[in-house]
């Protein structure tokens, strides 16, 4: 596997006003990633069909699937349409990208890019007086990424016994012929689980991760006790993401624990 | 030029520090070769055997439930509806089911698996010598064994699979195509290791679950009887192997005059765990607990298969059909209703005491009402089904054990146990014949083989009983009289010798199997669904399509490894 890259960082402190000082660090990264050599028997454990379409060349976060071309709003577009195992009223509809007629395995193509275009932080700290405030932005931008909550919200159907997430009132019903959440169905027919564009979501995101204010006394009680510091700090306080983005968090687009807010108070002492 | 020198003297220690004492085996580590010990090649084919009951309810190779029953007629999926494992529901109902079905690669693999196992074990042994290693023939027969074993399910499933044995380089596996061997080709490949087995194993093992003889004879048998019925390309049946019929019978009789074995005296000691390898099994998967390992080697294959209510609690898998519950009435002289029984669908508690049936019905089916798993102390309840408004309220008895019983294991949320699984039981030794007789035109010498697991089935109620001693359900059975209560003509004979297999094996992974054998699938299974979408709307999907269901697509995973190599089967 190879990565090539390139960053680039930028700093600056410096006293802004009188008692006021300065510090920013700006970076901006970028990488280009790409599978360059794998032992034959093991190609098909990557994304792609270890025939014709193999992950060599490519980053080792592609996505290998079915392009999902909207749903079936009416017996017509079903019938007229490829022969696809499973189709129906408000099912999936997957491209025929190899135009055969038959909607299977060779209309699988490379159709997530799961690299961002860059990432980026920028880290500010302010001092007054005695007080002081830093923070740290964090983002990466233009990447898809496969949102498999939508598992969750989206069907009825993928997950027996569990319940059904709130999107699923928005779903496709004759009544709403213009809805993009599939038709509610106890049974799967139509393979929705499968890897599908449908699940691609932009995943760039812009995350506060820190932010903390601090106050610090000078020789407290005695000069034994040279500093006290006292400050408040919050991790992942903010995040701004794309409203197409449907879970939460971008950054945990999959199957796990939520990444957590934590609110800090703390107390230096120096002696 | 001082300097020189010293570069040189330090280049020759640098560069030419080659010496044999750097040349060490690795600590820790074994080598392929350390395996080759005596003591190591028993671990080995130890190994081997360990994975026939490797398993799990993804893919139960072990008893084939998915495969055998609830692509059958007899069984649906069960659990909490057709999403709940749709893999599954798509076997069941045929026309969903595709090439890309997970579930299907993940049993090719995990056979491939076994077969790993035993290839290493064998190209072990056959470097062994018989000085050093005494055990070595009776060893390689056990291996071979077990490949025609795992070889038999591949066959069954997929008809055409790649050939690999021990002699095959593994840098090879990949230009093996499955269409190396015809069918019949791969079924004579099956064949050649039960036969070697046959030849070269004791006739008693002085352990448990080791193949012996005769387990490889019936094996043998069961193997050419497959064989006879010869398929075209579109898996119609047309025509019948008499001489491999022959073989067939006199491999049976070899069996059963060893006089090794016996039906047992009640049908319940198949399967309870304290009666396992009794009288009547020929070839058992040992399972165990308290063995070392933290829960046991336990039976994971049907760990979906108990129900729902305090005592078990998941997850209530593997429903008898109304049709097979239907199968088991029986007429006024106790045979089988086998043109009406379906025509009227028992569903009420007092139906089972309204009509009559074979005993084997409440050894095979939990039925509200009734005790379960023979305990009047614990009645299952139509509450203890998972998704009753789906799948009914049936489940399946055979496989399970009580909450009491010592081989019973909680594994949350699944449960499961210790009870071993019989892959060749007597009867079926008793009932290849009897088929072979009947395809050879000799139908009255499989009379009294039928008759016999008639009238042990008739013997087998003593357990069938409510708290107040009263039978369960109305039990009448009784053998066939020609002359008295049928005219015993070949079909009709034939026609016998399918019911007492469906109600003998019932639920016990088989029946799909004997369909596609007798060529019988696909009228069967579609003639099935028009009938039973009626009672259970899960199977209104359901088609079987002749000419491509008889077998399961071979894997879109597979395919994809070999680069295209393997052929996909007929209608896929």
């Amino acid at each position: 596997m190879q990565n090539k890259g390139l960053e680039v960082l930028l700093s600056y402190s410096g006293n802004i006003a009188p008692g006021l000082s300065l510090t920013v660090t700006g970076n901006v990264a970028t990488y280009r990633n790409k599978v360059t050599k794998l032992p034959a028997e093991v190609l098909t454990s990557y994304p792609g069909n270890g025939q014709d379409k193999t992950i060599l060349g490519r980053s080792i976060n592609s996505t290998f699937g079915y392009v999902a071309d909207g749903l079936f709003r009416s017996q017509k577009e079903v019938d007229d349409y490829a022969n696809q195992i499973g189709k129906g009223l408000g099912r999936i509809r997957y491209k025929d990208l190899n135009n055969d007629g038959v909607i299977d395995d060779k209309d699988r193509d490379y159709i997530g890019k799961g690299d961002p275009e860059f990432t980026y932080g920028l880290n500010v700290s302010l001092e007054y007086k005695h007080f002081d405030l830093s923070f740290f932005l964090q983002g990466i931008q233009g990447l898809q990424v496969y949102n498999t909550y939508k598992t969750y919200t989206d069907f009825s159907s993928l997950w027996p016994g569990t319940n059904w997430g709130q999107r699923t009132l928005s779903a496709w019903t004759p009544q709403h012929p213009d809805a993009t959440i599939p038709a509610l169905t106890l049974v799967d027919r139509n393979n929705e689980n499968r890897t599908s564009t449908y699940f691609l979501e932009p995943g760039s995101y812009l995350k506060l991760r820190n932010l903390q204010l601090g106050y610090s006394f000078q020789h407290l009680f005695s000069k034994r006790l040279q500093t006290a510091r006292v400050y408040i700090q919050g991790s992942n306080l903010l995040t701004f993401k794309s409203r197409k983005f449907t879970a939460t968090d971008p950054e945990n687009p999959n199957n796990a624990y939520p990444i957590p807010v934590i609110g800090t108070i703390g107390l230096n002492l120096s002696f | 030029m001082k300097y020189t020198r010293y570069i040189l003297l330090l280049s020759c220690l640098l560069l030419g520090a080659c010496n044999k004492f750097l040349d060490q085996a690795p600590q820790g580590v074994i080598s392929g070769d350390d395996l080759d010990t005596p003591q190591n090649l028993e671990k080995m084919v130890v190994a081997a055997y360990a994975s026939l009951g490797n398993d799990h309810y993804t893919a139960p190779y072990s008893s084939m439930w998915p495969y055998g029953n609830i692509r059958s007629g007899d069984a649906y999926k069960g659990g909490d509806g057709a999403g709940d494992i749709s893999d599954f529901h798509f076997y069941e109902t045929f026309s969903l089911n595709r090439v890309d079905n997970g579930s299907s690669d993940l049993l090719w693999f995990r056979l491939y698996v076994g077969i790993g196992r035993v290839n290493d074990a064998l190209a072990r042994l056959n470097k062994a010598t018989e000085s050093a290693f005494q055990q070595k023939t009776v060893r390689q027969a056990e291996m071979r064994f077990l490949r025609g074993h795992y070889y038999f399910l591949l066959k069954e499933l997929f008809k055409y699979v790649p050939y690999i044995d021990e002699y095959a380089p593994k840098a090879s596996y990949d230009t093996i195509s499955n269409r190396t061997y015809t069918s019949d080709q791969l079924w004579a490949k099956i064949a050649d290791d039960f036969t070697f087995a046959a030849a070269h194993l004791p006739d008693i093992q002085p352990e448990a679950g080791r193949a012996n003889k005769f387990a490889a004879k019936a094996y043998l048998a069961k193997t050419l009887l497959y064989q006879a019925y010869k398929q075209d390309d579109n898996n119609n049946v047309t025509s019948i192997d008499a001489a491999m019929l022959q073989q067939v019978n006199s491999l049976c009789d070899e069996v059963i005059n060893a006089g090794k074995y016996q039906l047992s005296t009640d049908y319940a000691n198949n399967f309870l765990s304290k009666t396992e390898n009794g009288p009547e099994s020929v070839f058992a998967i040992q399972y165990s607990k308290e063995d070392g390992t933290p829960k046991g080697r336990l039976d994971y294959g049907h760990a979906l298969d108990y129900p729902m209510n305090q005592d078990y609690g998941c997850c209530g898998f593997h429903s008898p059909s109304y049709n097979l519950v239907n199968a088991f009435k029986t007429d006024n002289s106790g045979l089988p209703l086998f043109d009406t029984y379906n025509n009227v669908n028992v569903s009420k508690e007092s139906d089972f005491l309204t009509n009559t049936f074979d005993p084997r019905l409440d050894h095979t089916v939990a039925i509200p009402g009734h005790p379960y798993k023979y305990d009047p102390a614990f009645i299952y309840q139509r509450s203890w089904a998972r998704a009753p408004e789906v799948y009914g309220s049936y489940l399946s008895l055979k496989e399970v054990v009580l909450p009491t019983d010592p081989s019973f294991q909680k594994v949350p949320p699944f449960m499961s146990s210790a009870k071993n699984w019989t892959i060749i039981r007597f009867a079926d030794v008793l009932l290849f014949k009897a088929e072979a007789l009947i395809e050879l035109g000799r139908p009255a010498e499989a009379l009294p083989l039928i008759n016999r697991i008639r009238e042990r089935a008739g013997n087998s109620t003593t357990l069938l009983k409510q708290a107040n001693g009263s039978f369960t359900s109305n039990y009448k059975i009784g053998v066939y009289q020609p002359g008295v209560n049928c005219t015993w003509t070949q079909d009709f004979a034939r026609k016998a010798l399918r019911w007492e297999r469906r109600l003998e094996f019932a639920m016990e992974g088989s029946r799909f199997f004997d369909l596609v054998r007798w060529g019988i699938a696909a009228d069967y299974l579609n003639a099935y669904f028009a009938v039973e979408k009626t009672r259970s709307a899960h199977l209104n999907d359901a088609a079987f399509k002749k000419g491509r269901d008889e077998y399961l697509p071979v894997p879109l995973n597979q395919i994809n490894y070999s680069k295209g190599l393997y052929k996909q089967n007929t209608g896929w």
